[in-house]
């Protein structure tokens, strides 16, 4: 069910006419309530998806019209909003890691943790809690909600180049945070000077 | 062997997506700011389609964005035998009723109503900042309760006129003013001000009543698959409950129709009977309710058992999100008395109907 008119044309007509914000909330709200749950669980994704959503209304004047999709603009809003909740972020992983019981997943019923078995899952959660903020948000826009670089770099106002650099190097961190567990490095080469 | 991103995605992978009262909850949360924008007038294009709920749901976001755990209920609700036999009746009478006249080309369908309904009043302060224009919290928002005397003139290719005079808005609750005191004092929406707009061709009539059929079953089963255009939404009984509402509201439906949504009605499961009851205008009648427990209000209507005409609609909390936004349940948060309705040749104000004063205010 596609609808015609971009996001832009539908934000651009929403300055005059609020209601036509709507088509933007409902193409986009799903996915990025699904992105935040797996950040935060499903609680805290409610309240950050809904005030994305507010923020991103009030804020609309401001929106690049030169780019049709807004979904980059949405992530980046709730990229801003999860760093208020860094430290209960952090504080997930690390109970995870601690315990092997993931508080995120806890919230679900009959959601198995697929890492689980191999406890693959415990390291993983000390590896990102230990990852700086910057690193883990590049991480897991490419990872979970399937941004592009370009489109990572929209979200979140930074050259192409750092989007590709902070992403090399947090996979490099990761692999070192497995301890044992090598995981195979075929990640894009990185050119020198590209962290602009 | 897995590399970091393909271990990554199978990291917290399979949540279920989110929940549809949370979904719809950031949506009335939204559409609450799109009401609580206080544009000058309200822009030509946007589709007046009218109903009480918005009201609810706005609070029902805000309740939300507090973080007020949302009540789910389970179970299915049977139909109540007796709202069966009185919607049944009042099918029976609409049936009856001689055909009204319908507006001709260059003719209008006049409505005249005492409303009241939610407004959002946000405090536009939050700076922005950043290039996703974020970093803020959103800003502060308080719903009041706004009265309003509204007229609409709609013609048969649905271009027609709005013309609502506000009075003076009420909070829900002290907590609530005591909040918007603390924060300064910020714009209300004000006394008296008018806000007419005409409207072009579609504009006022969003579903094709001619087109639809008067047999109760198919009517139903086109309203619960949400195939009328025009009458969508969210699957659900509150939802259909709904859809009965804003198919009555200012519509001039033939009488075989308006009998065939009173059938519906009757076979909705949850559907309550309060029996007699007066409107918001303090006109008697008889009531039929449903009560959305997630929203955590009821919505009323209420009928003229003579000729079977909504003289009015009210929607009430029951509870539930009245904690947080300290609410007592009982609270009256939209109401409408549909007082006059008439064909007219123009869009002008009838004459023998005063403008509307701001009554009815403390």
């Amino acid at each position: 069910m596609e609808d015609p008119i971009p996001d832009s044309a539908a934000l651009a007509a929403s300055l005059t006419s609020p209601a036509e914000f709507a088509p933007v909330f409902d193409r986009h709200y799903d996915a990025v309530h699904t992105y935040l749950q797996r950040r935060v669980g499903p609680d805290a994704a409610d309240e950050l998806a809904a005030q994305t959503f507010l923020v991103a209304f009030e804020g609309r004047a401001r929106y690049d019209r030169s780019r049709p999709d807004a979904r980059p603009w949405l992530f980046g809003i709730a990229t801003n909003l999860l760093l208020h909740h860094r430290r209960q972020v952090v504080r997930q992983l690390r109970a995870y890691a601690r315990t092997g019981v993931d508080p995120v997943l806890d919230a679900f019923e009959g959601v198995e943790d697929r890492l689980d078995a191999a406890g693959l899952g415990r390291d993983l959660a000390a590896a990102l809690a230990g990852l700086p903020a910057a690193e883990v948000e590049v991480l897991l826009l490419y990872a979970w909600a399937d941004l592009s670089y370009p489109e990572i770099a929209t979200a979140l106002g930074v050259p192409v180049g750092t989007v590709r650099s902070r992403l090399w190097r947090a996979r490099g961190r990761i692999r070192e945070l497995l301890p044992g567990r090598r995981a195979s490095a075929d990640a894009p080469p990185i050119r020198e000077g590209e962290d602009r | 062997m897995m590399d970091e991103i393909e271990l990554l995605r199978e990291f917290r992978a399979g949540l279920p997506g989110p929940r549809p009262e949370s979904r719809e909850a950031a949506r009335a949360a939204l559409m609450g700011r799109f009401e609580g924008e206080v544009a000058p007038a309200r822009p030509p294009g946007r589709r007046p389609r009218r109903r009480l709920l918005p009201a609810a749901a706005v609070l029902t976001g805000l309740a939300l964005v507090v973080g007020l755990p949302i009540l789910l209920l389970g179970g299915k609700a049977a139909v109540e035998p007796a709202a069966a036999q009185v919607l049944r009746k009042t099918a029976l009478v609409a049936r009856s009723q001689p055909a009204e006249p319908q507006p001709g080309p260059g003719q209008y369908a006049y409505t005249r109503s005492r409303t009241g309904y939610i407004t959002t009043v946000v405090g536009l302060t939050a700076a922005q900042n950043g290039p996703g224009g974020t970093g803020h919290e959103p800003a502060p928002a308080w719903s009041v309760l706004v009265p309003r005397e509204r007229e609409i003139w709609i013609a048969p290719d649905g271009s027609g006129r709005i013309r609502e005079v506000a009075g003076r808005p009420r909070f829900l609750s002290k907590a609530q003013r005591a909040a918007w005191v603390a924060a300064g004092s910020p714009g209300l929406p004000r006394v008296g001000r008018a806000s007419d707009e005409t409207f072009t061709a579609h504009q006022l009539r969003y579903f094709r009543s001619e087109s639809l059929p008067t047999d109760p079953k198919e009517l139903r089963k086109l309203i619960e698959a949400r195939q009328i255009p025009g009458i969508g939404g969210p699957p659900g009984e509150a939802e259909t409950f709904e859809l009965i509402g804003e198919m009555l509201r200012e519509t001039d439906l033939r009488p075989a129709l308006r009998a065939a949504i009173y059938e519906v009605a009757a076979e909705l499961p949850g559907i309550e009977l309060l029996g007699p009851v007066r409107d918001p205008a303090g006109r008697e009648g008889t009531g039929v309710a449903f009560t959305d427990r997630r929203r955590g209000t009821r919505h009323e209507l209420i009928f003229d058992p003579a000729d079977s005409a909504l003289l009015g609609e009210r929607e009430v909390v029951v509870g539930h999100w009245d904690k947080a936004l300290q609410v007592p349940a009982g609270t009256v948060v939209g109401f409408a008395s549909y007082l006059e309705s008439r064909v007219l040749d123009s869009t002008a104000t009838p004459s023998r109907h005063k403008p509307p004063a701001t009554e009815g205010q403390g």
